[in-house]
């Protein structure tokens, strides 16, 4: 009833209000926390029909392809493969959380890591487990491999970051200096230096050489969740609780643009290949020759369930796609440079069509929140990871 | 004249395996850790919600956490809440549903402690919605409980009415009872806990409710209906 009483107050209805007050015994204050509720849940109830509805015409889609054959991939080129239902594999054996997946560059290998503190290491084409990597002493939130695929480098919220040798699987080195939760780590593209990101609000570069930390980038004001470079190394981004987007420039920790549009903590962050400028182009109406960016671009994922598309050079957001129902917790550009795959708490993964900025298919991925995704860069495979504690594999065609 | 419903006191390890100082410990570990947008606390009915299918279908959607400890008085759950628990996060919404345990208090000590507790959580999360939840009755027929239970809830409506960020949730105690004041046990099983499913139900819909009105966000739940098991089946009867 106060809900309908704001409607009718924000809208004018001044006698039509007094009456229903007094009908329905309210007091003549109108409540500022009811502002705006009764749209946001008739609205509510409409996005719930449109599921409804989505889901019917899913459901007929999909006993369509079981009854005629799943889709040819000769009907479809590499660049438009994306995922699909049901996943190859399932693999358990992490006993906790997962909390990041990541494709090695050139084995049919991949690996996850967990808030179990291990590290696991899977072959994605005969799903089999191959071994773990102990070491780290509390949750261990990122992985990434350096360009030849030769070096493993980890971080957790024991605040430390381990290099491994990815033949004999050694750690070969353990970095101290964050002074909080480690929770994102990634190469240089050559390969001498490893930047990290923590909710110590810093982001730092060390020395693979000598595990020194070599320079620290201040600027967010809460936890910095993500960092990754830019294909060329001149160009760090990274994102935080503090609900903006910053990129840097490398060399000299400037900050070039802080990026502030979302409305809650910004989890994760991608850069756009090459691939992917005519799409960008087009989905932000620039098509005239003159207008034509050149980015770089960045993606960002947010838990206000949205992500974003920015240009980079003029610090920009050049559109937004919702759709997620929770917080968006993972995000990948398709290497063909026309999908953007994402990973959310509501349970599903979606394939973004950026030229039309429109949710181009929903999966439902895990029973439980999914917390990561990566896309191979020439396999078509995808892998999430879960709160459900398990790993999938996905094929695409 | 002290009260002890209102000093906070840990729970003493009378049994000998340190249960309730472990527990303690894992949810400061929670709280150090996590990033919940919705904290409850209190004692057994808040503690049992997460072993039901509700909690998942439900709360864990909204980033939850469950602080609840069987056999907590208000002054346990008041000594919790100054030792930590509600230190670091920064939830939207905090759910307090306690009270029933302090059977030996009178209705104002009771309502004191409460309302103590109410001010600490005030204190370590200002700008929180805070949400107190009435008592359930209990036994079988009417008895003393039930009428002291109705005497605090009166007196919390009244005292928490114009308190800033809080609201006070009571479920009508008819959901819990047949016509002649006989309490069901296919709600409350053993006439003072909830059953999980229809009668965590009765609880959990109008705070579930209550809970995304405060944070502005409707963030897509399962239906909670016993009856149909997606919300898909309500729309396309309407």
């Amino acid at each position: 009833n106060k809900a309908i009483a704001d409607y009718l107050y924000s809208n004018g209805f001044q006698g039509a209000l007094e009456h229903f007050q007094k009908e329905a015994g309210l007091s003549p204050e109108i409540e500022k926390k009811f502002s705006g509720l009764l749209e946001k849940r008739w609205t509510s109830v409409i996005r719930l029909q449109k599921k409804v509805m989505d889901l019917e015409t899913k459901l007929t889609e999909a006993e369509e392809e079981v009854n005629s054959g799943a889709p040819t991939r000769d009907r479809r080129q590499p660049g438009e493969w994306i995922p699909r239902p049901p996943e190859r594999y399932c693999l358990s054996g992490h006993r906790s959380p997962v909390t990041r997946v990541v494709f090695h560059p050139y084995y049919s290998v991949m690996v996850s890591c967990s808030e179990d503190a291990t590290i696991r290491v899977w072959d994605y084409e005969s799903g089999d487990y191959e071994r773990s990597l102990k070491g780290h002493t509390d949750s261990v939130q990122d992985v990434a491999f350096d360009s030849s695929g030769k070096f493993l480098v980890s971080c957790s919220a024991d605040m430390t970051i381990k290099l491994w040798d990815f033949n004999g699987y050694e750690c070969t080195k353990t970095m101290f200096g964050h002074d909080h939760n480690v929770s994102s780590v990634t190469f240089m593209p050559s390969g001498d230096f490893v930047l990290s990101s923590s909710r110590d609000k810093t982001i730092k570069m060390w020395d693979v050489a000598t595990g020194y930390c070599v320079k620290t980038y201040t600027g967010h004001r809460e936890w910095v969740r993500m960092v990754k470079v830019y294909q060329d190394g001149s160009l760090l981004a990274s994102c935080s609780n503090d609900q903006t987007v910053r990129v840097w420039v490398t060399a000299t920790k400037e900050c070039k643009a802080e990026l502030r549009e979302h409305e809650h903590v910004v989890e994760c962050i991608a850069w756009a290949p090459d691939s992917a400028q005519p799409a960008i182009n087009e989905a932000s109406g620039t098509e005239a020759k003159s207008a034509k960016r050149s980015g770089p671009f960045l993606i960002s994922g947010s838990r206000d369930k949205t992500l974003k598309m920015w240009d980079v050079s003029v610090g920009l957001c050049l559109f937004t796609l919702a759709g997620h129902d929770n917080w968006i917790r993972g995000v990948v550009f398709h290497p063909g440079g026309k999908y953007i795959l994402s990973a959310a708490d509501d349970k599903t993964i979606r394939a973004w069509d950026i030229q039309n900025k429109r949710n181009h298919k929903v999966l439902q991925a895990h029973p439980h929140f999914v917390t990561s995704i990566d896309m191979h860069r020439n396999a078509p495979y995808v892998i999430t990871g879960s709160v459900d504690t398990t790993v999938k594999v996905w094929e695409c065609r | 004249m002290p009260n002890p419903a209102a000093e906070a006191k840990p729970v003493d390890d009378i049994q000998g395996d340190g249960r309730w100082m472990s527990l303690h410990e894992a949810f400061l570990r929670d709280a150090k850790e996590k990033e919940p947008e919705v904290v409850l606390i209190g004692d057994l009915l808040i503690a049992k919600l997460s072993q039901s299918r509700l909690w998942q279908q439900m709360f864990e959607p909204l980033h939850s956490l469950n602080f609840g400890i069987g056999g907590d008085r208000t002054e346990n759950v008041l000594w919790r809440v100054l030792n930590g628990e509600l230190d670091q996060i920064e939830p939207k919404v905090v759910v307090l549903l306690v009270g029933t345990n302090n059977y030996d208090n009178t209705a104002d000590e009771v309502t004191e402690g409460i309302l103590a507790i109410a001010r600490a959580i005030r204190e370590k999360q200002p700008t929180a919605n805070l949400i107190v939840m009435g008592l359930l009755p209990r036994g079988e027929k009417p008895n003393p409980l039930r009428e002291k239970h109705a005497a605090i809830n009166k007196r919390l409506a009244e005292e928490l009415q114009d308190i800033p960020l809080t609201t006070f949730l009571k479920i009508d105690d008819k959901e819990f009872m047949s016509a002649d004041d006989i309490i069901r046990r296919d709600v409350l099983y053993d006439f003072l806990n909830l059953t999980v499913d229809l009668g965590y139900q009765k609880l959990c819909e109008p705070l579930l409710e209550e809970i995304q009105n405060l944070m502005g966000t409707f963030i897509k739940v399962e239906s909670t209906s016993v009856e149909t098991s997606s919300i898909g089946g309500d729309i396309a009867t309407n």
